[in-house]
Order: structure tokens, then C-alpha cells, then sequence
């Protein structure tokens, strides 16, 4: 059986910083990422990162992409493209399929699980129409291939996702019908929101669709607005001419390699439900098995990318490579940069989402095994 | 917690066994408590296939109860009109390799026809017509018009729903610690948390855990767990007419030293099962593992269930599998699953032991269960099934 020091599952911007301080630290590093290109999402993230200088603030998500990218070029990092990984066993065994062909099984000393998350559907009468689909998607099909997925688009959900896709979609040149928010109040960051305001896109609060009509695809959508319980208030509906619904309606982590490996799970409804238990460290349950970014719970690439890089000094130091000073001295700088992410109206409430996941095993130490 | 302290039967597991049980005894007016250990599918019932296969009960009273617990399950499907069971009657085949195993089925069908069995046998070409996408390397089939499935999730949510509309309470996450006599005469099972509540009837529905309750008050139950491990299919169109096994599946089921003596080599007692389920999905298993209670899918079992599916249907390289499942099949010694109340110990019943019957004998366990814990007079034949038959043996073994 091949064996890798560390083994790094997704190449988005968690795994690609995990694999860079890994193998800065000088471990052997592989990265394994089921597409055909590294990145995970950074590369259609054209928009500006928020945040200070040291967050690398003002640069666009795709510059950071080509930046990690040539880091990891330069530090020789094993990358396999196009190789899914369909379970991990006895805690340190990683099964790989590569190119849709060929099966391997590889020992890793410590893996690292940066699968990132999945967008959740809503469901509608008619939610399974052609031109349907997640704002991440749209995104996708906008920024990288360049396709235009529909001209009248309709954006349910008002979180960043909701706004900067509709941001794009506008540039992309589709026009945006509305912003539909379940919620009595409007979810995404001021700067953003203000700016899909401003080019004159109807924003509904309290609005959920009732219904996607079309004969072989979404010809037009129905809203409802609802009262605080939810049900729909009788006699608000309005019909909106549109061609496609993008669903910006939340993230779910993707945790099923991490509970296949026998991760112990927590419940945090701020960060997207079932996430596997982590202590700061980003260590789970399982001695050998790290975590980092969306999978640890949602949050934004600019965090993901820390938990990289701290589940890779983490994985790193725990087999020597790193001396202990250093170690606690490179975390600490690493937990304080993760600490100023998390600050602020929403930043506060995933600081304190982070800090009850790590104590539900109480010693951190006692937690793994 | 729980909100009263007496029943007059507390049910230990809420598996798809210990639901039955609840909803019979329900039926009959009973005041009834489930208590799980884990949640809800969380054990065997929630991590097998979907099968009512006739075609792989040995005549005897496997094989009639399993026509009763057919019966039932129509009759569900009748009175739940509001539940989606997924119960299809796709009918069933078991493929057939060698000369060898032909003849052994050659005269198992015969003998499952002698009781009452739709079986045939079919050669190479009228399998084919059922069956076209199975390699050549089947010489035969059998073939049961009978076979029939449901989904376990479906049933058990549907016992659940009734169970709680005659008032009966279920507790998931609620192990139990202690079970003791009182000098009433009744129960007082203790619960990990420190909750006391008292019932004239214990019902030990713990499937592969049977074993762990009978210990607590002081009975001998020998139930092992064999873990089975299958993969699921993502959803695809119909591959063939029925749903399928290997006579191997048989063979080592119904005579696990056979295939240890011919030394098949894979030591994770491999045979092929592959049922569609109402959704389109494939549940392709299975092994019959000694892991004791690792229930961790494992790359050797699945690589191996994997390449023969892809062996016996080669289409199936086109297909993905989405996900992949084990569970602890409860196995006794003699391959009859246990019911029926301790004689040394009475009013605990024990209702457990199906191995891979479980969802089959689901409806006709419960049944006969309330029956018996109301005392209405029951056949003779069902003394095969008590507990009571393994007492001699822990005698010699004490």
C-alpha cells in the first residue's frame, strides 16, 4: 500500500492552505480533489474579500486562488485532479478513485477533510423545472464557463451568496427580477446588498415562492409573503415573469467521509448542522483525522482558509515536524487571525457557534482517542 | 422523562422487531413503553436490505410464518392508505452457477413447493427473458412470483405513528441498565439515567443485543451478530424483472458449514443480493461477517461486494454507488429466531434473533407476541421457536 505523510482531501481554499503549511512544515503532502481543476470556489469568486490587510482584504477570491495555487506549485505538492475519495478506513486508510477508472488505497499518518459544503434546496411546486437551480451553480456557470443561465432571474434568499451572485448575474448581463427573503429582514453584508440595490432590483422580505410554473421550464414564479409563523398571508401573491430560480438558501456542511470515518459528530444550527467534533486544533474524534473549512462548519473562504492552515501546522507539529514552542507560538498567531475574522454582528455568533462545538467533549485531549 | 411509571409491558428496542410488538400489543389495549438505546433505525433494522423473500425460508415454520407475515404486510398496505411503504411484489430469482448448486436447488424448490411455495425452475433462456443483463455464467434460476418488498423506514414510521395514537410512549436515546423483580411479582426496569419504571411484562426485542437484556436477568440468549455489508446505487431504470440472489446467499445461509468447507476463500461470507428499491435505488450486498460489534463498513467487503455485482451484471460498471451500509444481522445457532417467554422468569419474553428475517417475520412476530403475552392459546409448532430451547446448554456450559 502507498503511504503519504499527510493526505488532504479538497483542494478548495481550506485543503490548498492546509497542503501549504503542511508542506511548508516539510511533510510529504498530497492533495486529492474530485475536479478537474484545484481551487474549489475561490475561482469564481471575482468580487473583493472583506477584512484586513493580513486577510488579504481588497483582493479578489480568484487572485487568492492563483496565489495558493503557485505557492503550491512551488513547494512541489502532490495534486491529484479528477480522483474522488469514496471512504476512509481504520482511521488512516484513504480509497481513491481516480479518473473514474482506477482503484487505490493509500496509508495516511494524518488526513485532513476539506470537503467544503453542499447548497440546500428549498422545496416548491415546481422546484424540479428546468432553470432551477443553487446561486452557486449559476455562479459557477457564469464566472468560470461563462454561460449565461437564464435572462430573467430570480434570486431566493438575501445572505451574502443571495446578493453577490445577483451582483454578478447583473454584470453577467441577465437582469435580476427580485430578491425573495423568507425572513422579516434583509441577511447579507451592507456593502453588497447596497450595491444590487442601486441598480434598481426589487427586494421582497418575508416573501417565499409558492410556485415555479412552465410547461418544460420555469416560465414564470409565484411569491407569497408569509406572517411570522411562516404560512402564507392569503391575497399576497404576486406572479413575476422569470426564467430561472437560483436557490441561495444555505450551505450544509459535507460531512459524510468524516462520519464514514468515524467521527464523532456535533449539532451546531449556526454553522449547518452536523458538523464532526473538532477541539481549536481542528482535530477530530479520530487521532488521525483533521478537518478545515466549510466541512468544520459554514462559514467564509477568508476562515477557511486559516483552518487550513491551522489543521496543517496542527497535522504537521503532531508528527514532529513543527517543535512544540514553535507550534503553540505559529497557533496562536493563526487562532488570533480566525478570532478577527469572527468579530462583528455576525462574526460574534460563529465565535461563540466555534467555541461551544469545541468544549461538547469537554477536554479537548480526553475528546480524542 | 417518562411521564408514568407503570405499563404493562415495556419493549426494549424500537428495531422494526420491537415496533411490531409495540403496535400488537397496543392493539390489544396494552399500555405499552419502547425504550431504544440508540435512535431511531439506528440498529439493524435501519441498516439492511428491503425484502419479504419467501424463497429463502426453509419449509417449516419459517416458511409459514413467512406467508402470515405476508399477509399482514398486504393487509397494511390495505388499512395504511395514508403511509408510502414503497411495498412492491417485484417477485424474485435466485441465479444459479454450478451443476452442483443446481441439483441442491432442484430439490430445496422441490421441497418448498411440498409446502405450499410458487417456485419454478427456470434454464438458461427463459431466465434470460427475466433477466437479461446477467452475465452467462448462470446456468438457471429459480423463479417466485411471491417475492415481495417494503421499506423498513416506511414500516417502522408507521408503527411509531400508531403506537403513539393508542398512547403507548417511546424513548430514543434511553438504555437501559438494570432489569429486576419486584416483590409484586412485577418488573422494575432501570434506565442508564437513573429512571425506575415497573411493568408486568418485559419484552426483549434487542436484535444482535438480545443477549446484553437476557444477561440482566440472568438469562441465556445466544444471539451473535453477523454484520452484512451492502452498497446502494444511485437511481437508475430497471435493471431486469425481479429482484435477484445467488444460491450461494442460500447456501450460506441456510448452510454457513458448507460453504466453510468448500473454503470460498473470501471469509467474509460473500453472497449477492440485489433488490430494487421503490425509488430506483439498488441495495447490493451482502456478507455475513464474525466482526462482533464493529459495525465500520470495511474497503476489503465493499471492494469485494462491488466487483461481483459488477461480475454477475456487468452493466453495473456504468452505474455509481452513492452509498454503502452495515448492520448486525442477529443470528441463533440453529437458525430459528427466538419467541417466547423465559420459563424461569416470567413475563420476560424474548423476540429476537431474525438474522437476515427481520423485516419479513416483522408483522407476524409481533403478532404472535401480544398473543402470547395475553395468553390466548397458540399451535404447538411455535414451542420450535422458544427460548427455552437453549437451557440445556448453558447448563452443561455453567
Amino acid at each position: 500500500m502507498e503511504k503519504r505523510e499527510v493526505i488532504i482531501v479538497g483542494a478548495g481554499p481550506a485543503g490548498l492552505s492546509a497542503a501549504v503549511e503542511a508542506a511548508t512544515a516539510g511533510c510529504g503532502v498530497l492533495l486529492i480533489d474530485e475536479n478537474s481543476k484545484p481551487g474549489g470556489q475561490l475561482f469564481k469568486q471575482i468580487h473583493k474579500f472583506f477584512g484586513s490587510q493580513e486577510h488579504k482584504a481588497g483582493i479578489r477570491g480568484i487572485d487568492i486562488g492563483k496565489r495558493l495555487l503557485e505557492e503550491a506549485e512551488n513547494l512541489h505538492i502532490e495534486v491529484w485532479l479528477d480522483s474522488e475519495v469514496c471512504g476512509i478506513f481504520d482511521a488512516n486508510k484513504v480509497w481513491v478513485v481516480r479518473n473514474k477508472k482506477e482503484t487505490v488505497l493509500l496509508q495516511g499518518d494524518r488526513i485532513i477533510i476539506a470537503t467544503g459544503a453542499s447548497e440546500n434546496a428549498v422545496h416548491f411546486p415546481g422546484w424540479h423545472l428546468p432553470g432551477v437551480m443553487g446561486a452557486g451553480a449559476a455562479q459557477t456557470m457564469i464566472n468560470i464557463h461563462r454561460v449565461l443561465p437564464g435572462e430573467k432571474v430570480l434570486m431566493v434568499g438575501s445572505g451574502n451568496v443571495g446578493v453577490i451572485v445577483s451582483y454578478q448575474l447583473l454584470q453577467a448581463g441577465a437582469e435580476v427580477v427580485g430578491v425573495i427573503e423568507a425572513a422579516p429582514r434583509l441577511g447579507g453584508y451592507g456593502v453588497h446588498t447596497a450595491k444590487v440595490r442601486r441598480a434598481g432590483v426589487p427586494f421582497f422580505v418575508s416573501h417565499v415562492v409558492a410556485a415555479a410554473e412552465g410547461k418544460d421550464r420555469v416560465e414564470k414564479v409565484r411569491i407569497v409573503q408569509v406572517d411570522p409563523r411562516w404560512n402564507p398571508v392569503p391575497g399576497t401573491e404576486k406572479t413575476l415573469k422569470a426564467d430561472t430560480i437560483c436557490l441561495a438558501t444555505g450551505l450544509t456542511p459535507l460531512t459524510e467521509l468524516a462520519f464514514l470515518a468515524g467521527c464523532e459528530s456535533t449539532y451546531s444550527p449556526v454553522l449547518g448542522g452536523h458538523v464532526p467534533w473538532h477541539n481549536s486544533a481542528m482535530r477530530t474524534s479520530v487521532r488521525h483525522i483533521f478537518i478545515a473549512g466549510d466541512i468544520s462548519g459554514v462559514e467564509e473562504a477568508s476562515t477557511a482558509m486559516e483552518e487550513g492552515r491551522m489543521a496543517g501546522l496542527q497535522a504537521a507539529a503532531s508528527l514532529g515536524h513543527v517543535d512544540e514552542a514553535d507550534a503553540m507560538i505559529r497557533g496562536k498567531a493563526i487562532q488570533a487571525r480566525l478570532d478577527a475574522l469572527r468579530s462583528g454582528l455576525f462574526g460574534e455568533k460563529r465565535k461563540n457557534a466555534k467555541e461551544s462545538i469545541f468544549s461538547a467533549m469537554g477536554n479537548s485531549n480526553n475528546g480524542a482517542r | 422523562m417518562i411521564s408514568r411509571q407503570s405499563f404493562d409491558a415495556v419493549i426494549l428496542g424500537a428495531g422494526i422487531i420491537g415496533l411490531a410488538s409495540a403496535y400488537y400489543l397496543g392493539l390489544r389495549g396494552k399500555k405499552v413503553l419502547v425504550l431504544e438505546a440508540g435512535g431511531f433505525g439506528h440498529g439493524s433494522s435501519g441498516a439492511c436490505d428491503d425484502m419479504i423473500l419467501l424463497q429463502s425460508k426453509k419449509p417449516g415454520i419459517n416458511l409459514q410464518l413467512s406467508f402470515k407475515s405476508l399477509e399482514l404486510y398486504r393487509q397494511m398496505v390495505r388499512d395504511w392508505a395514508d403511509e408510502e411503504l414503497d411495498f412492491l411484489n417485484l417477485g424474485g430469482m435466485i441465479l444459479i452457477q454450478t451443476p452442483e448448486e443446481l441439483t441442491i436447488m432442484e430439490e430445496f424448490v422441490q421441497q418448498q413447493r411440498d409446502n405450499g411455495l410458487d417456485v419454478t425452475i427456470l434454464d438458461k433462456k427463459e431466465m434470460k427473458k427475466y433477466q437479461p443483463f446477467v452475465s452467462d455464467q448462470f446456468i438457471a434460476s429459480t423463479y417466485s412470483s411471491i417475492d415481495s418488498q417494503v421499506s423498513p423506514f416506511a414500516v417502522m414510521r408507521g408503527y411509531l405513528r400508531r403506537i403513539k395514537q393508542v398512547g403507548g410512549l417511546i424513548r430514543f436515546y434511553t438504555p437501559v441498565k438494570g432489569i429486576k423483580r419486584g416483590s409484586s411479582g412485577t418488573w422494575a426496569v432501570e434506565t442508564r439515567s437513573g429512571e425506575t419504571v415497573s411493568s408486568e411484562v418485559v419484552v426483549n426485542a434487542a436484535g444482535a443485543w438480545a443477549g446484553n437484556i437476557g444477561h440482566m436477568v440472568g438469562e441465556y440468549i445466544p444471539i451473535t451478530p453477523k454484520k452484512g455489508q451492502l452498497v446502494i446505487t444511485e437511481k437508475v431504470p430497471p435493471v431486469g424483472k425481479t429482484n435477484l440472489w445467488s444460491a450461494r446467499y442460500m447456501v450460506t445461509k441456510l448452510r454457513p458449514d458448507l460453504v466453510q468447507a468448500e473454503g470460498s476463500g473470501n471469509g467474509i461470507g460473500l453472497s449477492f443480493s440485489f433488490t430494487r428499491t421503490g425509488d430506483g435505488n439498488y441495495l447490493i450486498g451482502s456478507t455475513r461477517e464474525k466482526a462482533g460489534y464493529v459495525k465500520e463498513n470495511s474497503y476489503e467487503a465493499l471492494q469485494a461486494v462491488i466487483r461481483q455485482a459488477v461480475d454477475f451484471i456487468p452493466t453495473l460498471r456504468q452505474v455509481h454507488f452513492i452509498r454503502t451500509i452495515a448492520g448486525f444481522r442477529p443470528a441463533t445457532e440453529d437458525g430459528l429466531f427466538i419467541l417466547g417467554e423465559h420459563a424461569d422468569s416470567p413475563g420476560f419474553f424474548t423476540a429476537a434473533g431474525h438474522e437476515g428475517d427481520g423485516i419479513a417475520l416483522a408483522p407476524i412476530t409481533g403478532k404472535i407476541l401480544s398473543e402470547m403475552v395475553c395468553g390466548d392459546s397458540l399451535g404447538e409448532e411455535l414451542t420450535q421457536l422458544s427460548p427455552n430451547r437453549f437451557q440445556p446448554k448453558e447448563k452443561i456450559h455453567g
